[in-house]
């Protein structure tokens, strides 16, 4: 099973694909943070706000709306074409030869998860490390202009996903949310690679599943006339405070991807039964 | 065929997705506010890039359904297939026109599910300026659509299809993202942008999709657009809509005629 996992992990990080979406994610952040340096150049230190409200993946940065309508379609590219490219160069049948049928789909599972989920996160870390040196961690000031610890802030904290975190460690929050963010990602990235087990003829077609899906959550609080909030970048981006667009429920939100991640490891061993050979 | 004739029911629900993502004061609805919408409507100029792009929604199902209308040929059995083919050239005109009509046909789809919706939910208004742009709009729409479609049709056959999708929507957000660095003239109670800035926004290609941009000689059509309160006419989308598409098209042909089928199937690739 490890090897296995070794093998894919392996061969996804070689393919054009991962490589391109890294490049991607990899430029945005960079933009992003290029952009920080030039916006804050020649600013009193005391007026630039703290390192990780900049980062790509905070609500006010330059990318976050590039981000969020790349999302959908910049998940699927890392990794959840990997079912379809090993059916359709034979491969397949080289990996479950050599591990069997369950090995395979086990660790093509956990590999999907792995590559998209650094395909993100690995970016994202190198943009806090790089914003961290660039900019004062002992900034007091907020992304929205105000003095940490002041009594606007106090107000705005309570009003930010994760507050208690941010209160903690504005690092961890950050770090914290660069997770939530890749993980997402991920389990949406292994949902696809569930639906791929079926006869899907273009690659292309796999975009729709997810856009889809994220496109008719996002609209489904609005039109229902429901006081929740369904978009899911309300509940990755970091520094989001709440708004108008109904209240957030983070467990909620955490229990639909969890149960997206059963659906998909429920399809892989399902499959992982069938017999190739029927 | 069928395959690709199953696409339709997205004109329905995009057209349903977009009635229901205007605001109307009533349930008493005039073409002309449907097509505003159907065409990225309804959005305020300075508006969140995010609202743009969802309001690309019946763009996007589009171009992401015929992404392979094409390139399909090149995927399978390809060199079985061209062999077949007297004329590669001939081929590719004929795809394209097929390609056009399925693209047209989803746009005639798209208006009258939207008329459909407006008249299940209420009362439709046949107003005169919106009756003369259903025409205008059929044209703007499909030649959009279909010069997007051809380009990611013939980029798949260079780089793979998913990533020929992505580069064109990338493409457009871009496009979309330009919006903010036009700053116009706010005033109480109107917005406007500047002669200058009017002039500058018709070099982006995707603001000719909006139809409440456009400006008229008629006054009746006037006064229902021109949002912006600028010289914008639709001739200039007609003429750049038909140079891009015009230009896709000789582009797809070189690459169609040129390129080696005996190369590797991009859908294996990577």
């Amino acid at each position: 099973m490890l090897n296995q996992l070794r093998v894919q992990i392996s061969a996804i990080s070689q393919r054009k694909s991962y490589q391109f979406s890294f490049l991607v994610v990899f430029m945005l952040c960079m933009y992003n943070y290029l952009l920080n340096l030039q916006q804050f150049n020649g600013f009193e230190v005391t007026n630039i706000p703290h390192p990780t409200a900049l980062l790509s993946y905070s609500a006010t940065s330059h990318v976050a709306n590039y981000l969020v309508q790349l999302f959908p379609f910049l998940l699927v590219i890392p990794a959840a074409f990997t079912y379809m490219t090993d059916d359709k160069t034979k491969s397949i049948y080289l990996h479950q030869i050599r591990g069997g049928r369950r090995n395979y789909y086990a660790s093509l599972a956990l590999a999907v998860f792995i590559m998209t989920f650094l395909c993100f996160f690995i970016p994202f870390m190198l943009e806090l490390l790089l914003s961290l040196i660039a900019f004062p961690t002992d900034s007091i000031i907020t992304d929205a202009g105000e003095q940490y610890y002041s009594q606007a802030w106090e107000l705005r904290v309570n009003n930010y996903l994760y507050g208690n975190i941010l209160g903690m460690s504005k690092i961890a929050y950050a770090v914290f949310h660069a997770v939530i963010y890749s993980a997402t990602a991920a389990i949406l990235a292994l949902l696809l690679t569930a639906i791929s087990t079926f006869r899907i003829h273009f690659k292309v077609m796999l975009f729709l599943p997810v856009y889809l899906l994220l496109f008719f959550t996002n609209q489904a609080g609005e039109q229902l006339n429901t006081p929740v909030n369904s978009k899911y970048y309300n509940y990755i981006y970091a520094y989001i405070p709440s708004s108008h667009e109904g209240t957030r429920y983070p467990l909620a939100f955490f229990i639909i991807l969890i149960v997206l991640l059963l659906i998909s490891l429920s399809v892989s061993y399902l499959r992982s039964r069938e017999d190739s050979l029927v | 065929m069928r395959y690709y004739g199953r696409f339709f029911v997205f004109a329905f629900i995009a057209a349903y997705v977009q009635y229901l993502n205007q605001i109307f004061e009533t349930n008493t609805v005039a073409v002309i506010d449907l097509l505003k919408g159907l065409s990225m409507g309804g959005l305020l100029f300075h508006s969140s890039a995010i609202n743009y792009v969802t309001s690309l929604f019946p763009m996007i199902i589009l171009q992401l359904c015929f992404s392979t209308y094409i390139y399909h040929h090149y995927s399978t059995a390809s060199v079985y297939y061209f062999s077949r083919q007297e004329s590669r050239i001939k081929w590719y005109f004929v795809e394209c026109r097929n390609l056009y009509a399925y693209v047209f046909a989803y746009t005639v789809i798209l208006i009258l599910s939207s008329f459909l919706i407006a008249m299940i939910h209420g009362q439709l208004i046949w107003d005169h300026a919106g009756m003369i742009l259903i025409p205008y709009f059929l044209l703007q729409f499909s030649l959009w659509n279909f010069s997007m479609v051809l380009l990611i049709n013939i980029l798949a056959i260079k780089v793979s299809n998913y990533i020929a999708f992505f580069i064109v929507f990338v493409f457009q957000c871009i496009q979309i993202g330009s919006f903010r660095y036009f700053e116009g003239v706010y005033t109480t109670d109107h917005f406007y942008l500047t002669e200058g800035e009017g002039a500058l926004l018709q070099f982006v290609p995707i603001a000719h999709n909006i139809l409440g941009w456009h400006s008229s000689e008629n006054p009746i059509i006037e006064r229902e657009i021109n949002e912006l309160s600028i010289h914008f006419p639709f001739r200039n989308t007609l003429v750049l809509f038909s140079l891009i598409t015009g230009i896709v098209i000789a582009a797809g042909a070189y690459i169609v005629s040129k390129h080696d089928i005996l190369q590797s199937d991009k859908e294996i690739e990577s």
